[in-house]
């Protein structure tokens, strides 16, 4: 355990010096190894997970998934689903930011990235919200959380690293990922009522749409249904495995933007570019955390830690609340997904030995990271936010995402409490 | 160390983006191949038969995609760091551990490709093919190592051209 210790506090003191997260879990995992073993096995080690990473099938769900993400993202399907959720809900108070937290969960069926589901709302809902006399404050807000729906709606990138590091099932966990994320929508949306009660200068009511208007809505977002239903329904009932189903998304997700012409040829490189650098960024953060990954388990850690805990006595509920709040704590000052990677060799053998569901941690994980992700000082989303938003003062958008940070905590420990919320649609799937 | 002139700098900029340009290119085909080549299997499968060897070529495509984009990812130090601490490094601390932080990335990379080549060469010689199409594995770890030694350069580039970096980021 010591050992692990003194690795974990050298991964700290490199990021300190500023090294990246990926380097400096791969360079203290491969000298850690050699110093506890040899030098020649660590290197054979190290040299085996970059190539067995590399060459893996499987793992192209990743690329994939982020290539259909960011297409989508351009090919204008956004606009659609806020139109939609905007004609139903437009006319109450604080409704235009209800309509952005559905239009948010509706293109997080399609996409499994939360910065990009946040990039894609700023541009389609933010200037609505500003039009009608939002707040900056409510309306960013709003989209930096609204966002965090991108991956806890299937697809998403998080449970599938969460998978391939555990071994967990991609579609199961896709599967267990669906109702959570009505649940987390549907609070998000209460958040939006209560900052409205409490400031209703800062959300006008908009017009009532008509019926018609609600139906013409309704029929515009056919391309995102048919592409969540061929998708996900292709992985859920077992016709395709999660990385086929990537493969065809991305590619149905290309016609669609050639289809609407959304797609110049500069844009498409732009996308090209982006999604293989996103997914070597992710690559190189996933070999340093399985380099570290081998030396941690090789110091017998995470045994120790279970058997420590163990003779705790302490509830296994307790647990698992303990860890849920040390990831809460750590994702606000960590990029939440290399706190992940760090981790989930340490605590997920734990919290199986405690005799709970693989699919319900993951559930947890992605919503430790959602809170994570809009939690100041370091919260992906806000960053994005004020990047894309560079005349909205930081604070505000810090002060705004507050009442739905607050909703994504409470969320998370109604699903602690309630399991089956995350475990009832897995009884279906195969 | 003695500071390059501007002239210098820019010349090493420009070399890096012509270098970037190429990999765009390689990675970019290789994600869109990988993307139809996953999609008209599945038809294939559902309809006719599979096409032979996807799989193989599907991993050996994953290998162009993420290794191509590496020297991509480090020349943008698009790397995922703990950015809290940058703000305690001023003026010339800020320059100097951004030097440092390319040396040791650069450093590592360095030994990871140099035993990444000689591990290309046994596998050559063990006579790995795949399974299927009997292709050398040996020649694409040859990539790997390569592409990871790119990415060591551009790491090393950057501390050349990092003063340049500054100056504009600060007039930004």
């Amino acid at each position: 355990m010591t050992y692990a210790l003194i690795g974990f506090a050298a991964i700290f003191a490199l990021m300190v010096l500023r090294v990246p997260i990926a380097f400096a879990m791969g360079i203290v995992g491969y000298v850690g190894l050699g110093l506890l073993r040899n030098f020649e096995v660590s290197a054979v080690s190290v040299l085996e997970t970059v190539k067995s990473t590399g060459f893996s099938y499987t793992l192209s769900v990743i690329p994939l998934f982020i290539l259909m993400g960011n297409l989508t993202a351009r090919a204008g399907m956004a606009a659609e689903l806020f139109e939609l959720a905007r004609s139903f809900l437009g006319h109450r108070r604080g409704g235009i930011a209800m309509a952005t937290i559905g239009a948010s969960a509706g293109f997080g069926a399609i996409c499994g990235s939360s910065v990009a589901t946040t990039a894609t709302m700023a541009k389609v809902a933010y200037p609505s919200m500003r039009e009608l006399g939002y707040s900056d404050q409510l309306a960013s807000g709003t989209i930096a959380a609204g966002g965090t729906l991108g991956i806890l709606i299937p697809p998403s990138t998080v449970l599938v690293i969460y998978g391939i590091m555990t071994e967990t099932s991609i579609g199961r966990l896709f599967a267990a990922g669906l109702l959570p994320g009505i649940f987390i929508a549907f609070l998000l949306c209460l958040a939006v009522m209560w900052s409205s009660w409490r400031d209703p200068a800062a959300a006008p009511a908009g017009r009532r749409s008509s019926w018609a208007e609600r139906l013409t809505a309704a029929r515009s977002i056919w391309g995102v249904a048919l592409l969540f239903v061929v998708v996900m329904g292709g992985i859920y009932g077992g016709f395709f495995t999660a990385a086929e189903g990537a493969g065809f998304g991305a590619f149905g997700a290309f016609l669609f933007a050639l289809g609407r012409r959304k797609l110049t040829w500069k844009l498409f490189t732009e996308v090209l570019s982006e999604s293989v650098r996103t997914t070597s960024m992710l690559f190189t953060i996933l070999i340093g955390a399985l380099i570290f990954g081998n030396f941690v388990n090789f110091t017998g850690m995470p045994n120790e830690l279970t058997a420590f805990v163990t003779s705790l006595s302490v509830p296994p509920l307790g647990v698992v609340i303990a860890i849920c709040a040390i990831y809460v704590l750590l994702g606000s000052v960590m990029e939440e997904l290399s706190m992940i990677l760090l981790t989930v060799p340490v605590f997920f053998p734990l919290v199986m030995q405690l005799g709970f569901d693989p699919h319900w941690f993951g559930i947890l994980i992605v919503m430790v990271v959602m809170i994570g992700m809009v939690s100041p000082p370091v919260g992906m989303n806000l960053f994005v936010l004020s990047a894309l938003l560079p005349h909205v003062p930081v604070l505000a958008v810090f002060k705004g995402v507050i009442p739905f940070a607050v909703a994504l905590i409470l969320g998370l420990l109604m699903l602690i409490l309630f399991p089956s919320i995350s475990l009832f649609l897995l009884q279906w799937v195969r | 160390m003695t500071r390059p002139s501007g002239n210098l700098a820019s010349r090493l900029e420009q070399i890096a983006q012509w270098i970037g340009g190429i990999l765009v290119l390689l990675s970019g085909t290789a994600i869109v191949t990988l993307m139809s080549l996953t999609f008209f299997d599945v038809l294939g499968r559902k309809f006719y038969r599979s096409i032979p060897g996807a799989l193989e070529i599907s991993e050996m495509l994953m290998v162009l995609v993420l290794f191509c984009a590496l020297p991509l990812v480090s020349w943008r130090s698009e790397h995922v760091s703990f950015e809290l601490v940058d703000s305690i490094y001023k003026g010339a601390a800020a320059r100097w551990s951004r030097v440092m932080m390319d040396l040791i990335c650069a450093a590592a990379l360095g030994l990871l490709g140099w035993a990444c080549w000689g591990y290309a060469g046994r596998t050559l010689q063990d006579g790995d093919l795949s399974i299927y199409l009997q292709i050398p594995i040996g020649y694409l770890i040859y990539l790997m190592a390569g592409m990871i030694l790119v990415a060591a350069l551009m790491h090393l580039l950057r501390c050349f051209t990092v003063d340049q970096r500054f100056g504009s980021v600060a007039s930004d």
